[in-house]
């Protein structure tokens, strides 16, 4: 998944819940929610395993950027790289088994008009150049628009 | 709502609005699909639903 915007939506933004083995997730965009909102990892019995989140920007959930669902513990090599969250409800990246945080960040992206549903970035934003340089590879050349990426930057649009 | 559960498929520029549950939901069986730069909105539940195991699937360039 790459490059999406999701936001208002009924419950998370991404579910990657149950059975939601290996999937890349790099540069998406999400924000708020009415009941949760943000991305949900995990399975019921430890079958969510390599996961690779890499430059999200997660805003305004009512609940997590990051939420985790693992209640029997047994998910196993999920990574969250290089990643934003700010204004969420319940905190930004929770904490769990089987998700590892690098990189990841409270603050604001500073979008040009969240009220107009305007998530392009403004001149300062942390999310500019946000990834590292060992994720460069998951970087698309372009953005939502087709803009070429010239920085590393979180979320769906390059500044 | 678009259920797929086909094989080699492309949605590319699609407006999919006001699904009763999903606005779509690629399900068990369905492979090597690929969502790019639709527009996904007022679905009742979930704006894309993948579940129950498919493979190769590709979500790019989506509002949601």
């Amino acid at each position: 998944m790459a490059n999406n915007v999701f936001y208002d939506n009924q419950a998370y933004g991404i579910q990657l819940y149950p059975q939601a083995n290996d999937v890349i997730c790099v540069c998406n965009t999400v924000d708020g929610g009415v009941t949760r909102g943000g991305t949900v990892v995990g399975s019921e019995s430890g079958l969510t395993d390599n996961v690779t989140i890499v430059g999200m920007i997660g805003t305004n959930a009512p609940w997590y950027c990051i939420d985790l669902y693992d209640p029997a513990s047994g998910d196993a090599g999920n990574n969250t790289y290089d990643s934003l969250g700010f204004g969420n409800g319940s905190g930004d990246f929770r904490a769990g088994t089987g998700m590892t945080y690098t990189n990841c960040t409270h603050a604001d992206p500073l979008y040009v008009n969240r009220a107009a549903k305007n998530f392009t970035l403004q001149s300062g934003s942390p999310a500019i150049n946000k990834i590292q340089s060992a994720r460069y590879g998951y970087v698309p050349p372009t953005d939502i628009d087709g803009k070429v990426r010239v920085t590393a930057d979180a979320g769906a649009f390059a500044f | 709502m678009i259920e797929v559960r086909g094989s080699y498929l492309r949605f590319r520029g699609l407006d999919v609005g006001f699904g009763t549950i999903d606005g779509i939901k690629i399900n068990v069986s369905a492979n090597n699909i690929e969502v790019d730069h639709c527009l996904i909105h007022n679905a009742a539940l979930n704006g894309i639903n993948i579940q129950d195991s498919p493979a190769n699937i590709q979500i790019w360039n989506n509002r949601v």
